[in-house]
Protein backbone atom coordinates (compact mmCIF):
# COMPACT_ATOMS: atom_id res chain seq x y z
CA UNK A 1 0.00 0.00 0.00
CA UNK A 2 1.38 3.37 -0.96
CA UNK A 3 2.19 5.86 1.75
CA UNK A 4 1.22 9.47 1.44
CA UNK A 5 3.20 12.05 3.31
CA UNK A 6 2.49 15.70 3.91
CA UNK A 7 5.38 18.01 3.07
CA UNK A 8 4.33 20.64 5.59
CA UNK A 9 7.21 22.92 4.77
CA UNK A 10 9.07 23.29 1.52
CA UNK A 11 10.37 26.02 -0.74
CA UNK A 12 9.70 26.69 -4.40
CA UNK A 13 12.11 28.78 -6.38
CA UNK A 14 12.48 29.98 -9.94
CA UNK A 15 16.13 30.71 -10.57
CA UNK A 16 17.57 33.29 -12.91
CA UNK A 17 17.78 30.73 -15.70
CA UNK A 18 14.06 30.15 -15.43
CA UNK A 19 14.44 26.73 -13.88
CA UNK A 20 11.98 25.75 -11.26
CA UNK A 21 13.36 24.19 -8.10
CA UNK A 22 11.57 22.61 -5.18
CA UNK A 23 13.43 22.23 -1.92
CA UNK A 24 11.94 19.81 0.55
CA UNK A 25 13.08 17.70 3.48
CA UNK A 26 14.43 14.39 2.29
CA UNK A 27 11.93 11.60 2.73
CA UNK A 28 12.91 8.02 3.42
CA UNK A 29 13.22 5.67 0.51
CA UNK A 30 14.53 6.16 -2.99
CA UNK A 31 13.02 8.11 -5.83
CA UNK A 32 11.87 6.33 -8.92
CA UNK A 33 10.25 8.06 -11.89
CA UNK A 34 9.33 11.12 -9.87
CA UNK A 35 6.29 12.94 -11.17
CA UNK A 36 4.47 15.98 -9.88
CA UNK A 37 0.79 16.34 -10.56
CA UNK A 38 -0.48 19.90 -10.52
CA UNK A 39 -3.74 21.52 -11.47
CA UNK A 40 -2.86 25.11 -10.68
CA UNK A 41 -4.62 24.93 -7.37
CA UNK A 42 -3.83 24.87 -3.71
CA UNK A 43 -1.89 21.64 -3.49
CA UNK A 44 0.26 19.47 -5.69
CA UNK A 45 0.87 15.77 -5.50
CA UNK A 46 4.41 14.53 -5.84
CA UNK A 47 4.69 10.88 -6.71
CA UNK A 48 8.25 10.18 -5.59
CA UNK A 49 8.13 6.51 -6.33
CA UNK A 50 5.51 3.91 -6.93
CA UNK A 51 4.86 3.48 -3.25
CA UNK A 52 5.30 6.99 -1.99
CA UNK A 53 3.28 10.13 -2.62
CA UNK A 54 4.04 13.47 -1.05
CA UNK A 55 1.40 16.13 -0.81
CA UNK A 56 2.97 19.49 -1.58
CA UNK A 57 0.44 21.28 0.52
CA UNK A 58 -0.47 24.92 0.23
CA UNK A 59 1.54 25.98 -2.79
CA UNK A 60 2.30 29.63 -2.22
CA UNK A 61 0.09 31.74 -4.51
CA UNK A 62 3.18 33.58 -5.69
CA UNK A 63 4.60 30.41 -7.17
CA UNK A 64 1.53 28.80 -8.67
CA UNK A 65 1.98 30.34 -12.06
CA UNK A 66 5.54 29.13 -12.17
CA UNK A 67 4.53 25.62 -11.27
CA UNK A 68 1.64 25.72 -13.70
CA UNK A 69 3.86 26.55 -16.63
CA UNK A 70 6.80 24.29 -15.90
CA UNK A 71 7.25 21.10 -17.85
CA UNK A 72 9.70 19.83 -15.31
CA UNK A 73 11.41 20.96 -12.19
CA UNK A 74 14.47 20.19 -10.15
CA UNK A 75 13.72 18.61 -6.83
CA UNK A 76 16.37 19.22 -4.20
CA UNK A 77 16.06 17.06 -1.13
CA UNK A 78 17.45 18.74 1.91
CA UNK A 79 18.91 17.00 4.90
CA UNK A 80 20.19 19.27 7.62
CA UNK A 81 22.00 22.08 5.91
CA UNK A 82 22.86 20.17 2.78
CA UNK A 83 21.20 19.23 -0.45
CA UNK A 84 21.36 15.48 -0.02
CA UNK A 85 19.96 14.61 -3.43
CA UNK A 86 18.61 16.35 -6.47
CA UNK A 87 16.89 15.20 -9.61
CA UNK A 88 14.51 16.28 -12.30
CA UNK A 89 10.84 15.56 -11.97
CA UNK A 90 8.26 15.85 -14.70
CA UNK A 91 5.37 18.16 -13.95
CA UNK A 92 2.10 16.75 -15.18
CA UNK A 93 -0.59 19.31 -15.65
CA UNK A 94 -4.05 18.03 -14.99
CA UNK A 95 -7.44 19.65 -14.85
CA UNK A 96 -7.98 18.51 -11.35
CA UNK A 97 -5.86 16.37 -9.08
CA UNK A 98 -8.15 13.55 -8.20
CA UNK A 99 -7.56 13.65 -4.49
CA UNK A 100 -9.96 14.68 -1.78
CA UNK A 101 -7.82 17.23 0.03
CA UNK A 102 -10.40 17.78 2.71
CA UNK A 103 -9.88 14.23 3.77
CA UNK A 104 -6.45 15.33 4.87
CA UNK A 105 -7.72 18.46 6.52
CA UNK A 106 -6.32 20.66 3.78
CA UNK A 107 -8.21 23.77 2.81
CA UNK A 108 -7.08 26.86 0.91
CA UNK A 109 -4.22 29.26 1.39
CA UNK A 110 -6.61 32.15 1.93
CA UNK A 111 -8.74 30.25 4.37
CA UNK A 112 -5.83 28.91 6.32
CA UNK A 113 -4.08 32.24 6.52
CA UNK A 114 -7.29 34.09 7.20
CA UNK A 115 -6.29 36.54 4.52
CA UNK A 116 -8.34 36.85 1.38
CA UNK A 117 -6.22 39.60 -0.12
CA UNK A 118 -3.44 37.35 -1.23
CA UNK A 119 -3.46 37.29 -5.00
CA UNK A 120 -4.05 33.83 -6.33
CA UNK A 121 -5.32 32.30 -9.46
CA UNK A 122 -6.63 28.94 -10.32
CA UNK A 123 -5.67 28.09 -13.86
CA UNK B 1 17.86 36.11 -32.57
CA UNK B 2 18.76 35.51 -29.01
CA UNK B 3 17.09 37.79 -26.61
CA UNK B 4 18.87 38.49 -23.40
CA UNK B 5 17.03 36.80 -20.60
CA UNK B 6 15.82 39.08 -17.91
CA UNK B 7 14.43 36.70 -15.38
CA UNK B 8 14.42 37.57 -11.76
CA UNK B 9 14.77 34.96 -9.13
CA UNK B 10 11.70 34.31 -7.15
CA UNK B 11 11.01 31.98 -4.31
CA UNK B 12 8.60 31.36 -1.52
CA UNK B 13 8.02 29.01 1.32
CA UNK B 14 5.02 26.77 1.04
CA UNK B 15 3.23 24.30 3.24
CA UNK B 16 0.86 24.12 6.11
CA UNK B 17 3.51 25.08 8.60
CA UNK B 18 3.97 28.40 6.86
CA UNK B 19 0.33 29.16 7.43
CA UNK B 20 0.01 27.87 10.92
CA UNK B 21 -0.77 30.39 13.61
CA UNK B 22 2.50 29.79 15.40
CA UNK B 23 4.42 30.70 12.31
CA UNK B 24 3.22 34.19 11.55
CA UNK B 25 6.73 35.39 10.85
CA UNK B 26 7.34 32.58 8.42
CA UNK B 27 4.06 33.28 6.71
CA UNK B 28 5.06 36.89 6.28
CA UNK B 29 8.35 35.79 4.87
CA UNK B 30 6.68 33.47 2.42
CA UNK B 31 4.44 36.17 1.04
CA UNK B 32 7.15 38.75 1.04
CA UNK B 33 9.77 36.46 -0.43
CA UNK B 34 9.38 37.68 -4.03
CA UNK B 35 10.26 41.13 -2.82
CA UNK B 36 13.36 40.14 -0.95
CA UNK B 37 14.84 37.87 -3.49
CA UNK B 38 18.09 39.53 -4.35
CA UNK B 39 20.39 36.94 -2.78
CA UNK B 40 21.64 39.28 -0.09
CA UNK B 41 18.16 40.16 0.98
CA UNK B 42 17.06 36.56 0.86
CA UNK B 43 20.03 35.66 2.97
CA UNK B 44 19.09 38.28 5.49
CA UNK B 45 15.57 37.06 5.52
CA UNK B 46 16.65 33.50 5.95
CA UNK B 47 18.95 34.43 8.77
CA UNK B 48 16.36 36.42 10.54
CA UNK B 49 12.92 34.97 9.97
CA UNK B 50 11.81 37.97 11.91
CA UNK B 51 9.32 39.78 9.74
CA UNK B 52 6.55 41.23 11.78
CA UNK B 53 2.87 40.60 11.31
CA UNK B 54 2.47 44.11 9.97
CA UNK B 55 4.87 43.26 7.19
CA UNK B 56 2.75 40.29 6.33
CA UNK B 57 -0.30 42.45 5.98
CA UNK B 58 1.46 45.06 3.88
CA UNK B 59 3.05 42.49 1.63
CA UNK B 60 -0.23 40.70 1.12
CA UNK B 61 -1.92 43.91 0.09
CA UNK B 62 0.89 44.74 -2.25
CA UNK B 63 0.71 41.33 -3.79
CA UNK B 64 -2.97 41.58 -4.29
CA UNK B 65 -2.64 44.85 -6.12
CA UNK B 66 0.34 44.23 -8.32
CA UNK B 67 0.15 40.62 -9.36
CA UNK B 68 1.26 40.42 -12.96
CA UNK B 69 1.50 37.44 -15.22
CA UNK B 70 5.13 36.49 -15.27
CA UNK B 71 6.71 36.56 -18.68
CA UNK B 72 8.74 33.43 -19.00
CA UNK B 73 9.81 31.49 -21.99
CA UNK B 74 7.29 29.10 -23.28
CA UNK B 75 7.82 25.79 -21.58
CA UNK B 76 4.56 24.50 -22.78
CA UNK B 77 4.31 20.90 -21.96
CA UNK B 78 3.18 18.87 -24.93
CA UNK B 79 1.44 16.74 -22.41
CA UNK B 80 -0.24 19.72 -20.91
CA UNK B 81 -3.42 17.85 -20.50
CA UNK B 82 -3.97 14.24 -19.85
CA UNK B 83 -6.79 11.88 -19.69
CA UNK B 84 -7.15 10.16 -16.40
CA UNK B 85 -8.59 6.85 -17.35
CA UNK B 86 -11.64 5.51 -15.66
CA UNK B 87 -10.10 2.44 -14.22
CA UNK B 88 -7.23 4.39 -12.77
CA UNK B 89 -9.57 6.78 -11.09
CA UNK B 90 -10.98 3.96 -9.11
CA UNK B 91 -7.65 2.76 -7.90
CA UNK B 92 -4.79 4.82 -6.60
CA UNK B 93 -2.80 7.86 -7.57
CA UNK B 94 0.28 5.75 -8.12
CA UNK B 95 -1.57 3.81 -10.73
CA UNK B 96 -2.69 6.96 -12.43
CA UNK B 97 0.90 8.09 -12.67
CA UNK B 98 1.94 4.66 -13.83
CA UNK B 99 -0.68 4.73 -16.48
CA UNK B 100 0.56 8.08 -17.76
CA UNK B 101 4.10 6.82 -17.82
CA UNK B 102 3.08 3.77 -19.81
CA UNK B 103 1.41 5.99 -22.38
CA UNK B 104 4.49 8.11 -22.67
CA UNK B 105 6.89 5.20 -22.91
CA UNK B 106 4.76 3.65 -25.61
CA UNK B 107 5.06 6.88 -27.56
CA UNK B 108 1.35 7.21 -27.74
CA UNK B 109 -0.14 10.64 -28.02
CA UNK B 110 -1.59 11.86 -24.80
CA UNK B 111 -5.34 12.14 -24.95
CA UNK B 112 -7.02 15.45 -24.47
CA UNK B 113 -7.98 16.38 -20.99
CA UNK B 114 -11.30 15.65 -19.50
CA UNK B 115 -12.60 16.68 -16.18
CA UNK B 116 -11.93 14.20 -13.46
CA UNK B 117 -15.24 12.98 -12.30
CA UNK B 118 -14.33 10.53 -9.62
CA UNK B 119 -11.78 11.03 -6.90
CA UNK B 120 -8.71 8.89 -6.65
CA UNK B 121 -8.46 7.23 -3.33
CA UNK B 122 -5.18 8.07 -1.72
CA UNK B 123 -4.71 5.38 0.84
CA UNK B 124 -3.98 7.44 3.86
CA UNK B 125 -2.04 10.43 5.03
CA UNK B 126 0.65 8.85 7.10
CA UNK B 127 2.49 11.71 8.69
CA UNK B 128 4.67 14.68 7.97
CA UNK B 129 7.96 14.18 6.24
CA UNK B 130 10.44 12.85 8.81
CA UNK B 131 12.64 15.91 8.69
CA UNK B 132 9.69 18.11 9.28
CA UNK B 133 9.19 16.54 12.66
CA UNK B 134 12.25 18.40 13.81
CA UNK B 135 12.37 22.04 14.64
CA UNK B 136 10.42 23.83 11.95
CA UNK B 137 12.14 27.12 12.43
CA UNK B 138 15.51 25.56 11.82
CA UNK B 139 14.11 23.68 8.87
CA UNK B 140 12.60 26.84 7.40
CA UNK B 141 15.84 28.67 7.88
CA UNK B 142 17.84 25.91 6.24
CA UNK B 143 15.45 25.62 3.34
CA UNK B 144 15.53 29.32 2.67
CA UNK B 145 19.26 29.57 3.05
CA UNK B 146 19.91 26.68 0.71
CA UNK B 147 17.26 27.80 -1.75
CA UNK B 148 18.60 31.34 -1.84
CA UNK B 149 22.08 30.14 -2.64
CA UNK B 150 21.26 27.36 -5.07
CA UNK B 151 20.41 27.31 -8.73
CA UNK B 152 19.68 24.38 -11.00
CA UNK B 153 22.91 25.06 -12.83
CA UNK B 154 24.88 24.75 -9.63
CA UNK B 155 23.15 21.55 -8.69
CA UNK B 156 24.00 20.05 -12.04
CA UNK B 157 27.59 21.17 -11.70
CA UNK B 158 27.72 19.55 -8.29
CA UNK B 159 26.28 16.32 -9.59
CA UNK B 160 29.63 14.62 -9.79
CA UNK B 161 30.72 15.73 -6.39
CA UNK B 162 29.90 13.79 -3.25
CA UNK B 163 27.77 16.39 -1.57
CA UNK B 164 26.51 19.88 -2.03
CA UNK B 165 26.99 21.45 1.29
CA UNK B 166 26.20 24.57 3.11
CA UNK B 167 29.72 25.69 2.38
CA UNK B 168 28.91 25.83 -1.31
CA UNK B 169 25.86 27.92 -0.61
CA UNK B 170 27.84 30.24 1.57
CA UNK B 171 30.39 30.72 -1.17
CA UNK B 172 27.71 32.11 -3.37
CA UNK B 173 26.91 34.73 -0.80
CA UNK B 174 30.48 35.78 -0.52
CA UNK B 175 30.78 36.35 -4.27
CA UNK B 176 28.69 39.46 -4.03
Amino acid sequence: MAETLLAGLYAVKRDEDDNLLIFLPQPDGIKDNPVILYDGGEHALFSRNREQNIVLDYVNPEMRRELSTAAECMVAEVRGQNVADHYRAVVRHVDNIPVDWQKFGLTTWAEKSGNNNVGEEKH
Amino acid sequence: MSEKKNIKEKMALCGSYVLSGAAAASAALAVAAPFVLPPEAAKDAAAGLLLAASTFSAAAQKNGGTFKPTKIKNLQNKYTKILLCGFALQTSTSEVVEDMQRLEEAGQPQPTAVAVERPVVVDRLDRFLPSAQNNYEILAENLLKIAAGTSAKELLLQANKPAFSKVAADKKYSRS
